[in-house]
């Protein structure tokens, strides 16, 4: 997927995700709202 | 950011947090860390090239400061595992705020591992969107703040 670089007033790409148990599920249906979206390195 | 948690949910806001590391290995760090909040998996990082979230040089990673903050965490508790394999251990994260259009609001990409945003520049701009307080598009250098948790 090509995207453009998401920058402050951009809008972000309904991105895809797997969530715990699996799942994928899209940005959008992780929250109806307001997100902080944290993308971590290296969990430890 | 735990301390904050209830002040994001109040604010309308939820916290997701992204990790590159297989779904399958989720489970065990929610349950480390007692995170309340979202972990979703993007093994094959399109989120991070989305927002455009860059490797760091090894130079970045041993830091002074870098070095500091990893020996805190260590004194906290941290528990080190090591990383999957074939993860990119270099690659750097980032903060962001979207509205729930999903626009950017907030955006801060980390320079090296312990250039984190405060927590207060995420609240700023929730308050921002929720209709109080101007909000900052992005939080000031790292020699200018304090380093988060």
């Amino acid at each position: 997927m090509k995207v453009e670089r998401c920058e402050a007033g951009s809008v972000a790409p309904d991105l895809e995700f797997q969530t715990a148990t699996g799942e994928r599920a899209r940005l959008s249906a992780l929250h109806k709202g307001p997100v902080v979206l944290i993308f971590v390195r290296h969990l430890a | 950011m735990r301390a904050r948690y209830d002040e994001i949910r109040a604010l309308g806001g939820e916290v997701i947090v992204v990790s590159f590391e297989p779904a399958s290995r989720l489970s065990m760090y929610i349950e480390d860390h007692g995170w309340p909040w979202q972990v979703v998996a993007d093994p094959e990082r399109a989120g991070y090239a989305a927002f455009g979230l860059t490797s760091a040089t090894w130079g970045a990673m041993l830091r002074p400061r870098v070095m500091v903050k990893f020996i805190q965490l260590l004194r906290r508790g941290l528990k080190l595992r090591r990383p999957s394999p074939h993860v990119d251990v270099l690659q750097l994260g980032g903060d962001f705020v979207l509205d729930g259009d999903r626009r950017v609001v907030f955006a801060h990409r980390s320079t090296d591992p312990a250039d984190r945003p405060p927590v207060e520049a995420l609240t700023t701009a929730l308050r921002k969107l929720a209709g109080s307080g101007p909000a900052p598009t992005s939080a000031p250098p790292a020699s200018e703040r304090p380093a988060a948790t």
